[in-house]
């Protein structure tokens, strides 16, 4: 029930399908027939059917003049065969002699098993022998029998009247002898007789009829009813009608019961039609354009080998198949065409695409700040320099609005931005961006026209960073100055270093060494004092006097822990030595090498050890699987120093002389998003406090004690990570917990 | 006026009185044959009676003769009608009848009732002249079947063998006289026919091979047929389509040469089929020997010399021979009773002339002396002027000429 209502939705939505349609045309059409058929019946039915059955009537009287014209001739057929027989010769011949014979013959003489009169007359046409002598002829006044007599008629076949006023059919064919007329048979079928009972009673329902000779009324037959006679000869020329008219009674009864059953009739010739024309057309029309549809469909959905027959039976069908067949093949050749234009197209809109993505990409990345600006002074395009170099987020929110609202509060046209009423060539000035920040900039500025419109291009180039450059320049010198000397130190660290490295080691040694010997010494001496003592007990005391002058027991015992700890530090000179190698050792100069960022980091820790040893524990986490990344090593080190000793000093800033509560500076490392590797320098200092913040990555920024700090370690790590390496330093701080450092540095992956 | 009236009337009815006056007298000879069935006799019953008046040109005892022919074509009623109009003719003296015997035999009663002196050429029924009444005024020069049945039968019997012959006779007074006569004629030589066949006029081939199968099957040896030329032609026809081991030999009555039967049972066919006819003694070719042959073949030859050349031309000269005869012993009863004027006195003095003829006439079949008598019981011959001596069987030849099997 659902599935129906849904295809009767779906038939209203989606339209009729050819087979439903055509049904229902068919359907519309045979009603159409139908109750056209059944007015036409119901209105004109009676005149119709009368008329009907007048024809019909005149079909019968037609059919009954045949009829009669048939037993006629059938009759004279077998009369004129009667004739020649030899006993009628014989008998016309010699009638006398052959009167028993005739007599005898002419006894059994019938026609179609029906007696009639018959007679043999002369060559004058005196009766010479009749059966059924009753009426009597005398056929010697008969005209039409002399005439047959005479030779002037072959035969002939008339009406008679006879003596008892009866109406006969009259025969008559020669008798030869010779090839001469020599006497003639005659018979005579009684009018009433020969009439065919049954097909007069059928026609005898509706019709009143009569026959006529010669005006003369010779039977009736039927009811008498009401209406207009009509007439037709009955048999050729001789003047013998059959009169015939319509009982409308009888026709308005059966009109009744006909129109009934034509309706009837019709109903169900029109069911069948309809079930034959459905099924023909569905066979004939419906199929082919099914068949068509799965075609057009397979076109659609592309498909090239289309099998298209084209033996519908209909010519316009099957021109449309051919033609169909035709449009495949070109419709199939044009695809292809289009198909390589299409790929063509879009390899080229790829390729423009690309080309745009890349223009745009230039635009957006493109250092200079480029807004683009119609005649209303509204902004149409910006790229991201622009929204930057303006701090303005999203390009909604200037895009279509007066540039003035975001960029300056002055619409008198100090505003650099909106003087665009002429070209300008690099001109230095500020912009002043949504934030009120004020942005020195070198402006250009061009009228263009795009598609019929006027525009004007302006281009900014901040110059922020020259500005700070030349500021900077000017402290460039004593930088410059530091960082040799910092160049300097390093060189002379690594001297220094191996210079005490050497001697640190043979020290190393020697004092190992005297740690043996004083531990042999002290046997020695008590193996001599105990070899003494036993000998000369005396010598007991004295030496007893001696350890006591000399604190033997002090040195005995302090000793061995005087040449440990001589030898932890020539250790730990030792390991500074070489940590301060390490650290000195920046790679090659001028140049990015591939390095490992672990040991640089655990380089780093120690060579610091002496900043948090005293206040923080270092942990470091890391990453086994770090690749060498390529950078400048000595640069790196650098940044990570600063911010291990920034860490110990804030954490040194939070813990103040409470040693007992070191903090804890955590160092991890590993590799992000496959192309970075993560340095993250932890701390539980004092963190950065909010106004700070913005500020940490400036120059000459510290809030550290004067002389302590130079305000450089965090700009020059700015600067090593961001410019140097095109990596990223930001952090996370949380005021009196800690500070996190995280450095991100491009893998530049060694193939 | 009545002055004016009786020269009106005078001026257009005195010619007429005057032609009447020197009007040449006639007396009329009607002849009544078949001149359409079987024409040739008819034609030459007519060749031989005009070739015998032409003899005496057309004259006598101071009357012009002239023929009236007329054609029954075998039927008695025309026949009838003829002998009426015969009656009403007051110059008619005589009539010659035949071919055929039924119209003389239907109309037997109404032309001695009505004194009708007739001349019969040409017709065999032994009845015609058998007239049981002193007013028997038929007068035969032609084949008797009373005698004719013993000719063909003695024929067939004595010169042929013949045991068992099929009689086979059309269905008519003439067929009937011959049955009986045959049969009689068998019955003297202890024999009897195999079977007895009798036909109607107006014969049909289908009908004709049935009863032909019926007489082959009844094993006869022979037929006796009776039989004018149209029923003969077919009878012929097809007994020569029989096989050979079937084919009968035919002794036929003269009936068969009144016609064109030799144009169609032809001398291929009659080779196939022995066929013997009755005829009268005298040939044209057998006795051309003889002066009166001659002369009249010469009459003939001037009075037809389109039609006839040669004796040969002469067809069915039976006819021909029999008018001749007649129409000579006719003129000799004329001659001798002498013509009064009367018509009726006239054909009863004629009538009892032909009785009593004195003076001998000759034919050529024979010179006759007293041809005829009065007819009596105890001469039932006396209206026949031939005796059974003067028949003969015949046959035809290959040019279709009779020859006399003497």
């Amino acid at each position: 029930m659902k599935m129906k209502k849904n295809k009767i939705k779906s038939i209203f939505v989606l339209g009729f399908s050819f087979d439903q349609a055509f049904s229902l045309f068919l359907i519309f059409l045979l009603l159409l027939v139908f109750l056209s058929l059944g007015s036409v019946v119901y209105l004109k039915g009676k005149h119709i059917l009368s008329y009907i059955e007048e024809e019909q009537q005149k079909r019968e009287v037609l059919g009954l003049k045949n009829k009669v014209s048939t037993f006629l001739e059938n009759h004279l057929s077998v009369f004129k065969a009667y004739s020649k027989f030899s006993i009628f010769t014989h008998a016309v011949m010699q009638p006398e002699e052959q009167l028993s014979s005739l007599a005898e013959f002419m006894k059994d003489i019938s026609f179609f098993g029906e007696s009639y009169q018959v007679s043999l007359v002369d060559y004058r046409g005196r009766s010479l022998y009749s059966i059924k002598s009753n009426p009597v002829f005398d056929y010697t006044k008969e005209d039409s029998v002399i005439k047959v007599l005479n030779e002037e008629l072959e035969d002939f076949l008339e009406i008679s009247k006879a003596s008892d006023n009866a109406y006969y059919w009259r025969l008559c064919v020669p008798v030869f002898y010779n090839g001469k007329i020599e006497g003639a048979l005659i018979l005579e079928i009684p009018v009433q007789g020969i009439m065919f009972r049954k097909q007069f009673e059928d026609m005898l329902h509706f019709s009143q009829l009569k026959i006529s000779h010669k005006d003369k009324v010779i039977a009736v037959f039927g009811d008498n009813v009401e209406g207009v006679w009509d007439k037709s000869p009955l048999y050729k020329g001789n003047n013998v009608y059959l009169h015939y008219r319509i009982n409308m009674k009888a026709v308005e009864t059966l009109y009744r019961k006909s129109v009934l059953e034509l309706v009837l009739f019709f109903f169900l010739l029109l069911i069948a039609a309809f079930a034959i024309a459905v099924r023909f057309a569905r066979r004939i029309f419906v199929d082919p354009l099914h068949d068509f549809q799965k075609m057009t469909s397979k076109l659609m959905d592309g498909e090239q080998d289309i099998s298209v027959s084209t033996s519908q039976k209909i010519y316009e069908l099957r021109l449309l198949a051919t033609n169909f067949k035709d449009m495949c093949f070109s419709v199939n050749s044009r695809e292809d065409k289009l198909k390589r234009e299409i790929e063509e197209r879009k390899k080229i809109e790829i390729a423009l695409d690309k080309s745009k993505q890349h223009f745009k990409h230039l635009i957006e990345i493109t250092p200079f700040a480029i807004i683009l600006i119609n005649q209303k002074k509204e902004v149409v395009e910006i790229n991201q320099s622009a929204l930057s170099l303006l701090e303005i987020k999203s390009k909604d929110d200037i895009v279509g609005q007066t540039v003035c609202k975001y960029t300056c509060d002055n619409t008198g046209g100090l505003c650099p931005v909106c003087r665009a009423e002429s070209a300008i060539d690099r001109e230095e000035t500020e912009v002043v961006t949504s934030l009120k920040n004020r942005v020195p900039v070198i402006k250009s500025t061009r009228n263009i026209s795009m598609d019929g419109n006027s525009f004007v291009l302006q281009t900014f180039i901040d110059i922020t960073a020259r500005k700070k450059i030349e500021e900077n320049n000017r402290n460039l010198e004593s930088e410059l100055h530091q960082a040799r000397k910092l160049e300097a130190i390093g060189t002379l660290s690594a001297g220094i270093a191996h210079e005490i490295n050497t001697p640190v080691q043979f020290v190393n040694d020697y004092v190992s060494f005297f740690g043996k010997v004083i531990t042999r010494l002290f046997k020695l001496i008590d193996n001599y004092k105990e070899t003494i003592s036993k000998k000369t007990p005396e010598y007991v005391e004295l030496f007893n006097s001696f350890d006591k002058e000399i604190n033997i027991d002090f040195l005995r015992k302090e000793t061995p822990d005087a040449i440990a700890n001589s030898k932890e530090g020539l250790e730990r000179i030792s390991s500074i030595v070489k940590a301060m190698r390490d650290f000195s050792h920046a790679g090659v100069e001028g140049q990015k090498v591939y390095s490992d960022i672990n040991k640089a980091i655990e380089s780093t820790v120690t060579i610091t050890k002496n900043e948090w040893k005293y206040v923080a524990e270092v942990k470091t986490e890391l990453s086994p699987d770090l690749p060498q990344v390529l950078c400048f090593l000595g640069d790196i080190k650098q940044v990570i120093l600063n911010i291990i000793v920034n860490a110990a000093h804030a954490i040194k800033e939070k813990i103040g002389d409470e040693i007992s509560e070191k903090g804890l500076i955590t160092i991890e490392t590993k590799v992000e998003d496959d192309d970075m590797v993560l340095i993250s320098v932890s701390d539980t200092g004092c963190g950065i406090r909010p106004e700070d913040q913005p500020k940490v990555f400036d120059q000459f920024f510290t809030t550290k004690e004067v002389g302590k700090g130079t305000g450089q370690g965090l700009s020059i790590g700015y600067a090593i990570v961001v410019q140097k390496h095109k990596g990223r330093i930001d952090f996370e701080t949380v005021e009196g917990k800690g500070t996190t450092f995280f450095i991100r540095i491009p893998i530049n992956i060694k193939k | 006026m009545k002055l004016f009236l009786l020269i009106v009337y005078l001026f257009f009815c005195f010619p007429s009185f005057l032609y009447a006056q020197f009007e040449p007298k006639k007396i009329k000879l009607y002849l009544d044959a078949d001149q359409t069935g079987a024409k040739t006799s008819g034609f030459s019953i007519k060749q031989g009676i005009a070739v015998a008046l032409s003899e005496i040109d057309n004259h006598i005892h101071g009357y012009d003769i002239e023929l009236v022919i007329c054609d029954h074509r075998g039927n008695t009623r025309r026949s009838r009608t003829h002998l009426e109009e015969f009656l009403k003719d007051p110059e008619a003296l005589a009539i010659f009848s035949g071919m055929h015997s039924p119209p003389v035999l239907g109309n037997r009663d109404f032309i001695n009732g009505n004194n009708i002196l007739m001349l019969v050429p040409w017709a065999a029924a032994g009845p015609i002249t058998r007239y049981p009444s002193a007013d028997n005024w038929i007068f035969r020069l032609s084949v008797d079947d009373s005698k004719a049945g013993y000719v063909i039968s003695d024929y067939a019997v004595e010169r042929y063998g013949i045991r068992k012959p099929a009689l086979l006779l059309e269905k008519t007074g003439w067929g009937a006289s011959n049955r009986k006569t045959m049969l009689k004629a068998l019955e003297r030589k202890g024999l009897k026919p195999a079977t007895i066949v009798s036909f109607y006029w107006n014969l049909d081939a289908n009908s004709a091979r049935i009863f032909l199968r019926k007489i082959v099957d009844s094993g006869a040896d022979a037929i006796f047929l009776v039989a004018n030329a149209p029923e003969a032609k077919v009878i012929m026809t097809e007994l020569a389509a029989l096989p050979e081991e079937q084919l009968l030999p035919v002794f036929s009555h003269w009936g068969i040469t009144g016609g064109d039967f030799t144009e169609v049972f032809t001398h291929d066919m009659r080779q196939k089929v022995p066929l013997f006819f009755i005829q009268t003694d005298f040939s044209f070719f057998s006795d051309s020997a003889s002066p009166l042959p001659l002369k009249v073949l010469q009459e003939a030859q001037k009075l037809y010399p389109e039609t006839i050349k040669t004796a040969l031309d002469i067809k069915a000269p039976a006819g021909f021979i029999h008018a001749y005869d007649s129409t000579k012993i006719l003129i000799a009863a004329i001659d001798q009773a002498g013509l009064s004027g009367d018509i009726k006195q006239d054909r009863l003095n004629i009538k009892n002339a032909l009785e009593s003829l004195q003076s001998p006439v000759e034919g050529l079949i024979k010179t006759y002396n007293h041809p005829f008598g009065v007819f009596a019981e105890d001469d039932t011959d006396a209206h026949e002027a031939l005796s059974e001596e003067d028949f003969v069987m015949a046959r035809y030849g290959s040019k279709n000429e009779i020859i006399l099997m003497r």
